[in-house]
């Protein structure tokens, strides 16, 4: 039953990780996103309506892709070009997305489509405990294990990644080297929308296989969470997205192990981890904000 | 009186040109005339001074240099050959570099990641061939670096090095400091100049702009000094001029020295303001002040120097109950010695456009904002007699603030500075605190500024003063603390302060 949990938390995590990953993208460029749920909402419908009617899972990963990076357009085009308030720009682009995906959701509501299915790697997926935990899974979680070391090198080994982390730290400082925080702030949040609505699609095409109205349940919002927990590196997100998948798919494998349990009160549980880390934790997140997020931050706290 | 006339300077004709000729700037924002036929001339292996008060138009001369701003008109001539630099960009591809005063470096990354930032290098970083580079060119202008640190641990004084740096690897054969002295220690200071002075040995020009005579004439050839957006001085030798001379160029009229000769602190005096071991945290969550203990006598001015950064800001707002502490006592008391009841403390911030004013209320409004009580007509205020307190004590202050009708959103930062000044200084506080009183102020407003705080000291007031200008503490305190690091390193008597000395302290050393 450990293994089933672990194992429940690397599949029920890569949608989290995929969507943390992305939110921490655009939080490096200092413009927080909380339509990252609405991001992976449009990205679950996208991803199921491109796959049912290509028949192919991969071109609904890009269909997941492109709604995700168009609705986090608007928001870099609210909140970058137009100035206004991050939250209310992102909250307001969540409850769209609801509305959005339940309207257009409905045709799609029990339609069969070809899923991804797992693929057990050779050789590696035999080893004892460690092959069923990270080795037997569909083609979307083992892309997260090589998305998190990408997005780790541009962000730290590249050019782009310094001008991502330029705007988010000072972006005075790109100006005066001639660069455009405008231009880079857009292609953070529209890839960091992307990564979210990967992260949508695999809840779609690959984890419930199946499209229902507010599919994504919060998970956006505890990506959200989990960007400030991991201190905005992309590795801490990573370990951070496994932890709180497990606790999301803990429900599941409890029942599936005939654990008698309310699935409600374990349904709470990720939620209550969040609250916990942030009681714990308190301004301590804060020590590694990037210092133009830090001021959208601060207009938020008492 | 006028200052002597140079408008233009010698012809040089058969001479090789100048590295950099800027002939009759002019720009205007609006009605404001920022700089009128402004000419500016820098020859290689020139130091040239470039001074005059905040406003006088040297940034929006600096800016249209850099290309940042479009001059309305004048040309510019780089080895003779006429430029119009659009951009940033440009006027560095020409050779020309620029020290902001406000240093432009990302706190977060390191010395050189920063510098990768400023030079257009291909898409993967490659760090480890410019370490070496950073390395190479630091050894060869004398500018002590260490390319691996992340810039947020670096010091003022280290930062600007970077700066310099990343400008020098840029190519630049023009070099423009931006007041690069106003934040630093003496040492500081002094190992610039040696870098200044390296730099004009191997021939590049320097234009550093700072309103400190001392540093004019220790370091420059030449000067220019810009008044309400005109030449008043072009390209003098300061030698030529007394300190005088060239202050009532900057001002426009003679300012008189602040008097030296004031009354001893009683040492019998009550203590007014008393913190013993102060402790806080920062915004960030790291512990700001580390233990503080200080007094403060009625009668007695207490001036707060350090770098920015060593706990400065959060002293000031402990002080004034604004930041929760995490242990110690903090102990404001009225002048009969009681525990003080709120409003006992005048306070003038840091940053008064974010800390003490309400953008979208008058200057009127404002004078009643403070927390002492209001003149009252029936049940509203009476805002005939606050109208009559105001011009009141516009005229005991002295400072010649704007309209009482005016909003403060419509004020620029130097006049809503002198609206709280006007306001907290007008009466007398048993105890007044003031952080960086004359910052943004022109010479005169800043003397008129520290003669009330030495008029409040008179009154009795215990005044808790910071500065990052080590001669105004000096002539203004009884005694100066040193901050470093959130600690006290020394305290010194003013009267015998020794400005390296508090400079070894500000560095964390001994004095």
């Amino acid at each position: 039953m450990i293994i089933d949990i672990l194992s429940g938390g690397v599949r029920g995590g890569t949608s989290l990780l995929f969507a943390g990953l992305g939110e921490t993208i655009s939080e490096r460029a200092g413009v927080i996103n909380l339509g990252t749920e609405g991001a992976m909402l449009v990205g679950a419908l996208g991803g199921y309506a491109v796959t049912f009617h290509t028949g192919s899972p991969w071109l609904g990963v890009l269909g997941g892709a492109a709604a995700g990076a168009l609705l986090a357009l608007v928001h870099a085009v609210l909140v970058v070009s137009r100035g206004a308030n991050q939250y209310a720009s992102g909250l307001t682009l969540f409850f769209l997305a609801l509305g959005l995906t339940a309207l257009f959701g409905v045709d799609y509501v029990s339609r069969q489509i070809t899923a991804f299915t797992p693929v057990k790697i050779p050789v590696l997926g035999d080893i004892p405990v460690v092959g069923p935990v990270l080795f037997d899974h569909d083609p979307l979680v083992y892309a997260g294990y090589v998305v998190v070391p990408l997005v780790a090198w541009v962000m730290f080994r590249t050019r782009a990644g310094l001008l991502l982390r330029s705007a988010g730290e000072r972006a005075d400082a790109l100006g005066v080297n001639g660069y455009s925080v405008v231009a880079v702030r857009y292609a953070a949040v529209v890839s960091g929308g992307a990564l979210a609505g990967i992260g949508g699609a695999h809840i779609s095409i690959a984890y419930a296989n199946s499209w229902f109205e507010n599919m994504i349940a919060g998970r956006g919002f505890i990506a959200v969470s989990l960007v400030i927990f991991a201190m905005w590196h992309p590795v801490n997100v990573l370990l951070g997205a496994y932890l709180f998948g497990a606790a999301l798919s803990l429900a599941s494998v409890l029942q599936a192990n005939g654990v008698d349990v309310n699935q409600f009160a374990l349904n709470a549980i990720p939620f209550l981890m969040t609250l916990v880390v942030l009681t714990v934790l308190g301004k301590r997140t804060l020590r590694k904000a990037p210092d133009e997020l830090l001021k959208v931050l601060e207009t938020a706290k008492a | 009186m006028t200052a002597p006339s140079h408008r233009r300077p010698p012809s040089r004709i058969g001479a090789p040109p100048a590295l950099l000729d800027v002939v009759g700037f002019t720009k205007s924002f609006g009605d404001v005339h920022a700089n009128t036929d402004v000419d500016l001339s820098v020859q290689r292996g020139e130091v040239h001074a470039l001074a005059g008060e905040n406003g006088a138009g040297k940034s929006t001369l600096l800016k249209m240099i850099f290309g940042v701003y479009e001059p309305d008109a004048g040309r510019m001539f780089v080895d003779g050959q006429p430029v119009t630099p659009g951009n940033p960009a440009h006027a560095r591809a020409l050779g020309i570099g620029m020290v902001f005063q406000d240093l432009r470096l990302v706190p977060a990354l390191t010395v050189a990641e920063n510098v990768a930032l400023s030079l257009r290098t291909g898409f993967r970083l490659r760090m480890d061939g410019l370490v070496r580079r950073i390395e190479e060119a630091s050894r060869s202008y004398g500018l002590d670096v260490d390319p691996r640190a992340q810039v947020r641990t670096l010091s003022i004084g280290e930062r600007q090095r970077v700066e310099i740096l990343k400008t020098l690897m840029a190519g630049a054969r023009l070099v423009i400091l931006d007041e690069p002295t106003s934040v630093l220690a003496p040492q500081e200071v002094q190992s610039l100049f040696e870098v200044v002075e390296r730099l004009k040995a191997e021939g590049l020009g320097v234009v550093i702009v700072t309103h400190k005579l001392n540093e004019v004439r220790a370091i420059a050839d030449r000067m220019t000094i810009l008044r309400r957006g005109e030449v008043v001085l072009n390209a003098v030798a300061p030698a030529d001029y007394t300190d005088g001379a060239l202050i009532e160029a900057m001002v426009g009229r003679a300012v008189a020295p602040l008097p030296r000769q004031r009354r001893p602190v009683d040492p019998a005096g009550r203590t007014l303001l008393a913190l013993s071991d102060v402790r806080t945290d920062g915004d960030r969550g790291y512990e700001a002040l580390k233990g503080i203990d200080l007094d403060v006598r009625a009668g007695e001015l207490v001036g707060i120097a350090g770098v920015a950064g060593s706990g400065q800001r959060e002293l000031f707002e402990v002080v004034l109950g604004l930041r929760p502490l995490t242990s110690g006592h903090v102990e404001v008391r009225d002048v009969d010695g009681v525990p003080a009841r709120p409003r006992v403390a005048a306070a003038i911030p840091e940053d008064p456009v974010a800390d003490s004013v309400v953008p979208g209320l008058s200057v009127l409004q404002h004078m009643v904002l403070d927390g002492r009580e209001v003149p009252r007509k029936g049940v509203g205020v009476d805002w005939a007699e606050v109208g009559r307190r105001t011009a009141e004590a516009d005229a005991k202050v002295g400072l010649d603030i704007a309209a009482p009708r005016r909003t403060l959103s419509g004020l620029s930062g130097g006049n809503i500075q002198r609206v709280v000044l006007t306001r907290e200084l007008s009466t007398f506080s048993p105890v007044v605190v003031a952080a960086y009183p004359s910052r943004g102020l022109d010479i005169a407003n800043a003397r008129r500024t520290q003669e009330v705080l030495l008029e409040q000291r008179a009154a009795g007031a215990a005044v808790l003063m910071v500065s990052e200008d080590l001669e105004e503490l000096i002539s203004m305190a009884d005694r100066i603390v040193v901050m470093h690091d959130g600690h006290v390193a020394g305290v010194v008597a003013a009267a015998d302060a020794d400005r390296m000395a508090l400079g070894r302290l500000m560095l964390g050393g001994a004095a």
